[in-house]
């Protein structure tokens, strides 16, 4: 009796040193990085406690680490740390953002951006043109060609700076709002561009980050702009929606942010809370379905014609997104309306064309088994989709509505699902025949130059394979003017071509969702899912 | 007996060094370009050739296999495990920080097994085919098909949002531990509660105890002395529960918001940060491994007449 009694306490020892050891080891590696743990014990508690006494401090819930993305160590527009020199507001209008104002020669090779005076870093060195130059530099050689073609750039004051192109780029600006445009202090910018701390302009200052699971931003009390009046914001990463959801029910956090947010699924869940106030906004997020047009048999474009004709966005948006999305005409999403074509490009939901044009391409039920056959050879496709894409939008329940709409035309579709890394290499190498992806994009030129020319990134980095000479001269024409009118012409015969081609078949126009606790006041969703942090409070 | 533990020592190097050829051998051989994900990584979607190349350079991801490993290799026996792609800290660090998280979680989850456990075994093995124990056992069955994830959900919506006793998600305070230690240790309890009933039964049924019966001594004694030795194997159990725990733990630890190795692991799998992945799944293995050398050695202290090869200690 006794031998296993002292047995059962050596294990525990065992297990007691362990965890010892580890937490021994641990306190060392507390002085590398801003360590884990400890840190949410008693947040809520505090925030709580602040909220009473008056301070303005809030938690917010998103999905995934908002540090990781760029390589910044801050996401800039969900964390307000770092800042572009131009931004958009929430009609995707430019405003400016640290260049006060603009201008271009008539020829569209030289931009001048004059800069807000008065503004430094986190760290106290000043914002100025030299300062940008070394960001531009940093940002066109990770991103080459983000900026269109740079002959030179050249400091003209402290606060002027000119961009010389070899030849126009009329995107320019909207390569400025791009959140991996952003301004850091090139004393955080290591010798090979990387950036090594998120030291910026914004109103807020990271003081903490714990990888995976925290960060803390703190009031930067000379912002250039508006005060801000939260003192204190933490972000929480949680990873699974449903908890996310409770703990905003729970009031553990005050707000959900970002894109994929909230699910449709659940918004049920506090659609009637009193507590609680549901937040959307048409998002400039499309999600496209591509048709690799290489190989048999979309490599026929009645096939791909079809296939546009089978489905029905519609009852996709219905009973996969919970009426969360909006149906798309054109490649060019609703977001970007002014280079949107007026008419109607895609014809959805029409089974007897689809038939039709099946037939004309030697596909039919022969065997008469149900499904179409030609040469001996069964009409079987792929669809390819990515775990990490699976876990944001309800992709698996798209791709089950597209398999069925397409099963009644006598087409088997296979969806499998694959490991992210996996999936990219697969679709370069042209091994699916249909996936879908989201993608916000830049400008609405370089949209169409990345998903149609065919050097276009997504174009190649998708499988699509489309090759057409006219689109390729147009895109390439749109992109060089610098009159916006005769490019938005080109643009709609580019668009016109697409749909002819359905290389890639837009499927929905994504809705934001996000939620606050009602105490929150001023939270202003944005479609690129950037949060006005610094015109947030909280009401007692 | 030093000599059986020191050959259990040579054979854990050995199977810890098999460990690693294989981690290391699965993540280059499975297809997808590690360069491309984390050239996307680092610098976002749109990243040029030129910068995929350049990452392979610098990560030294275009080196030949075995040298790549001998690399690692090295670097692992200096408590070098690289640093982690995703986030450019140490992943000795990235995993060492979120450890004693992941090891609590363990221990309060062995806890609430065996606090319902060993009582619940105990007693319908002794109330054989009474309602009592088929209430016990159908509760384990239930213990055992629930999804963690479910479970824990479901906890959340009863404790958390509608009484408010417990917070919904996070780490640090005792408060927090309760509702993942519930999840993950009813489905331990599960398994060990069936296990200890059934030894229970077998000793029930040995002479010695019938001999006990003889002299008549009362149920309360019976129990104390077979369920002395029907408890011997339920260490083993709770040894090898270790890897259920983990498999768990990714679960729970999603689940709960919970910083600890499981979640890294997840993270990790996805962004395809392979020095992370290799070092936590190094790290499991031999957690694994210490914990069943621990109760191979705690079963010959417990149990006398267990001898281990050789016939001199």
């Amino acid at each position: 009796m006794h031998r296993k009694f002292a047995a059962a306490a050596i294990i525990a020892l065992f297990l007691a040193m362990l965890m010892a050891g580890c937490a021994g080891v641990q306190e060392e590696a507390l002085e590398l990085p801003p360590e884990a743990v400890e840190e949410d014990l008693s947040a809520v508690q505090e925030k709580e406690d602040a909220q009473e006494e008056g301070i303005q401090e809030v938690i917010a819930g998103l999905g995934r680490d908002p540090g990781v993305q760029y390589g910044y160590g801050a996401h800039p527009p969900l964390t307000r740390v770092l800042e572009t020199l131009v931004s958009r507001d929430t009609e995707l209008n430019y405003k400016p953002g640290l260049a006060e104002s603009w201008e271009v020669t008539d020829d569209g090779l030289t931009w001048t951006l004059m800069l807000q005076e008065g503004v430094t870093f986190h760290n106290g060195a000043e914002f100025d043109a030299e300062a940008v130059e070394h960001n531009l530099i940093r940002v066109s050689e990770s991103s080459p060609g983000l900026f269109g073609e740079i002959d030179s750039i050249q400091v003209l004051g402290p606060c002027t700076i000119a961009i010389n192109h070899s030849k126009p780029f009329a995107p320019f600006l909207y390569a400025l709002a791009w959140p991996g445009a952003a301004m850091i202090a090139p004393e955080a910018i290591d010798d090979e561009g990387n950036v090594t701390e998120p030291i910026g302009t914004g109103p807020y200052v990271r003081t903490e980050w714990v990888t995976g699971e925290t960060m803390v931003l703190e009031k930067n009390e000379n912002y250039w702009g508006t005060t801000p009046v939260l003192q204190k914001i933490v972000l929480k990463n949680i990873p699974d929606a449903t908890t996310r959801m409770l703990a905003l029910e729970a009031e553990e956090i005050d707000l959900i942010i970002d894109t994929g947010g909230i699910l449709p699924e659940h918004v049920a869940m506090i659609e009637n809370k009193p507590h609680i106030n549901l937040l959307t906004i048409d998002g400039a997020v499309p999600h496209y379905m591509t048709l690799n047009t290489t190989k048999e048999p979309l490599n026929d474009v009645r096939v791909r014609q079809a296939i546009m004709y089978a489905i029905d966005p519609e009852s996709i948006i219905d009973y996969a997104l919970e009426g969360y999305g909006k149906v798309m005409t054109s490649v060019t999403p609703h977001s970007e309306a002014d280079w949107l074509h007026p008419d109607n490009l895609y014809t959805f939901n029409n089974q007897e064309e689809a038939l039709q044009l099946l037939q004309q391409a030697g596909w039919s039920d022969t065997n008469e088994d149900g499904y179409l056959d030609k040469d001996g050879q069964r009409f079987t496709i792929t669809f390819l989709l990515s775990t990490a894409l699976v876990g944001r939008w309800p992709y698996m329940t798209i791709a089950e509505i597209i398999q069925q709409q397409l099963s009644q035309l006598g087409i088997i579709v296979e969806i499998k699902i694959v490991e992210g890394g996996l999936w990219s290499t697969s679709l370069r190498e042209g091994e699916a025949d249909l996936s879908i992806r989201p993608w916000a994009g830049i400008s609405p030129q370089t949209r169409l130059q990345a998903w149609l020319h065919s050097e276009g990134e997504q174009n190649l980095a998708m499988g699509i394979g489309l090759n057409n000479q006219e689109i390729d001269r147009l895109i390439d024409q749109a992109l060089a003017t610098t009159d916006e009118s005769a490019a938005k012409e080109l643009l709609y015969e580019v668009q016109e071509i697409a749909a002819q081609e359905v290389s890639i078949i837009p499927i929905y126009d994504e809705v934001l969702i996000n939620a606050v606790n009602h105490k929150v006041e001023g939270y202003q969703l944005h479609p690129w899912f950037h949060v006005n942090w610094e015109d947030i409070s909280v009401s007692h | 007996m030093i000599a059986y533990i020191l050959k259990r020592f040579y054979l854990m190097i050995l199977v810890m060094l098999i460990v690693s050829i294989a981690v290391f051998s699965i993540m280059h051989i499975i297809p997808g370009d590690p360069a491309e994900i984390i050239a996307k990584e680092l610098h976002g979607a749109e990243v040029s050739a030129e910068t995929i190349e350049l990452v392979r350079h610098n990560l030294g991801l275009g080196k030949a296999f075995h040298i790549q490993y001998l690399n690692w290799l090295g670097g692992v026996f200096q408590g070098d495990l690289g640093f982690s792609f995703r986030t450019g800290q140490p992943v000795y660090n990235e995993i060492f920080s979120r450890l004693p998280a992941t090891l609590q979680l363990a221990i309060a989850s062995i806890l609430v097994s065996l606090i319902i456990s060993i009582p619940l075994g105990i007693f319908s093995a002794l109330k054989k085919n009474t309602i009592i124990d088929h209430i016990s056992m159908f509760a384990a069955l239930t213990g055992i098909s629930i999804p963690n994830f479910w479970l824990g959900l479901l906890l959340i919506l009863f404790f958390s949002v509608n009484l408010g006793i417990f917070p919904v998600y996070g780490y640090g305070s005792l408060a927090h531990i309760v509702l993942p230690s519930i999840t993950l240790g009813t489905g331990l309890a599960a398994v060990t509660t069936r296990m200890l009933r059934s030894n229970m039964l077998e000793e029930l049924g040995k002479d010695y105890i019938r001999t006990a019966q003889g002299k008549g001594l009362g149920i309360t004694g019976i129990a104390r002395h077979a369920s002395k030795n029907a408890l011997i194997p339920v260490v083993t159990v709770i040894g090898l529960q270790l890897g259920a725990l983990i498999e768990g733990s990714v679960v729970v630890e999603v689940v709960f918001a919970w910083p600890g190795i499981g979640r890294l692991l997840v993270d990790s799998i996805f962004a395809r940060d392979f020095p992370v992945i290799q070092g936590c799944i190094l790290i499991i293995a031999a957690g694994y491994v210490i914990i069943n050398l621990l109760v191979d050695i705690s079963y010959a202290y417990l149990n006398p007449r267990i001898h281990y090869g050789g016939s001199h200690e």
